[in-house]
């Protein structure tokens, strides 16, 4: 859930807007009072903003809303992120709506500073004259001046990895965005974020360029080096002595259970949280976790682990 | 330098220039540009066990400083204040709406 913060409605205090996978769009306005409620953000019609793919809080199942141009098919994409930018360069905040699957969408805004008219029309954005999608999906599209040339371009990360920009080389109120850019590759390398790239482009040093920052996950390897002799035997021996607990709790389970094999399905539950409480299956409970963790030190699996990253522009 | 070979140092210089730029225009690869990333530090730990962390820098008390606000999956938007220059932060505290955390309604 990527954030925009910007004065959404023109009163001099600072707003933000989100999405989320319910698949609309969240305004939290600022006042002198701190943050409002999350409301959801409207079209002129007084409809929830959203692509298509939604969550229905009420019927607590998803559906699709049509919101594409007149006589198009349905994208059905799900909206994941959203952000604000003066399109067309009349004084009012349009949207840009990211789909989950990579696409992303504008939607116009009729209205003006303070009173906005979304119109309800999502309208595919297009990157070197097709309409652009982030391949493995897009987390949020974030609007920067990347290259210095007075225009907003957009900067995407990736749910399967990645971060482009796509240079705007269109005009003020006319964008046109060229083929993406690669800032950062797509990698199963350890060293940064591999999944749900969440890009914040930002001059996090103040040397005067844009670095990027980064959330995201990594994949944290298992043990790489080799175990010494003595490593291994020590693994072996724990293993042997966690298949030995694992079988013991294994067979007073199934003994309990022929026992108790007469009781109704009250009496077993209360028979077990007894069982579960006795000194003999917490003992060997905490046994199995003692060795589990004794092992795990040695023979670590690989898994998945979140953070932020600073890419420092060089 | 000689006339004709100040001409061909300039003319190769707006190639490159052009090149460049076509590249931009047309996608290609500009990853060699930044150093091997860093990890940041909330509370002296990194920002672990959160479900897909989106940062963000924003001065939300307009005191001239930014503070890193992180949203989540589960749409909690927390933030942290800067404790040097360098890549340190502290804990993560919620954003509230009067006393109660800031949270965004996911499915």
């Amino acid at each position: 859930m990527s954030s925009q913060f910007v004065d959404f409605n023109a009163d001099g205090h600072l707003d933000f807007i989100a999405a989320t996978y319910e698949g609309t769009v969240f305004l939290v306005t600022g006042s002198d009072d701190g943050w409002g409620e999350p409301q959801h953000l409207k079209d002129f019609k007084g409809r929830n903003v959203v692509i298509s793919l939604y969550y229905d809080m009420e019927d607590n199942e998803y559906k699709n809303a049509n919101r594409s141009p007149k006589g198009q098919k349905d994208s059905g994409d799900h909206c994941v992120s959203a952000t604000v930018f003066d399109w067309d360069d009349d004084g009012d905040l349009d949207l840009l709506l990211g789909a989950y699957d990579g696409a992303l969408y504008r939607q116009m805004n009729d209205g003006k500073p303070g009173a906005p008219a979304y119109t309800g029309v999502n309208i595919p954005v297009e990157a070197d004259g097709k309409p652009f999608e982030m391949r493995g999906g897009l987390t949020a599209a974030r609007l920067v001046d990347w290259n210095g040339d007075g225009l907003q371009d957009l900067v995407c990360g990736g749910f399967k990895g990645g971060v482009s920009v796509l240079l705007n080389v269109g005009q003020r109120g006319a964008p046109g965005f060229g083929a993406p850019t690669t800032l950062i590759p797509k990698s199963k390398m350890i060293s940064g974020p591999s999944e749900g790239l969440y890009v914040d482009p930002v001059d996090y040093d103040g040397d005067g360029d844009l670095d990027l920052l980064v959330g995201g996950i990594a994949r944290v390897p298992g043990r790489v080096s080799p175990l010494s002799d003595t490593e291994a035997a020590k693994l072996k021996q724990w293993k042997g002595k966690l298949a030995d607990l694992e079988a013991q709790y294994e067979v007073l389970v199934e003994e309990s259970l022929e026992e108790w094999a007469g009781l109704s399905k009250k009496e077993t539950r209360k028979a077990l949280k007894e069982l579960h409480s006795g000194e003999a299956v917490q003992g060997l409970e905490e046994s199995i976790e003692r060795f589990r963790k004794k092992i795990k030190k040695l023979d670590a699996p690989p898994s998945r682990e979140s953070g932020v990253w600073l890419y420092r522009r060089r | 330098m000689n006339k004709s070979l100040f001409i061909l140092t300039l003319s190769c210089a707006a190639s490159a220039v052009a090149v460049g730029r076509s590249q931009s225009r047309l996608g290609g690869d500009e990853t060699d540009i930044f150093d091997a990333p860093e990890v940041l530090l909330t509370d002296d730990s990194p920002f672990s066990g959160q479900m897909y962390p989106s940062p963000v820098l924003q001065d939300l008390d307009g005191d001239g400083k930014a503070e890193l606000v992180v949203g989540d999956l589960p749409g909690r938007m927390r933030f942290a204040t800067r404790k040097d220059k360098g890549l340190h932060w502290s804990k993560l505290n919620p954003m509230k709406s009067g006393d109660e955390p800031l949270r965004l309604n996911n499915w």
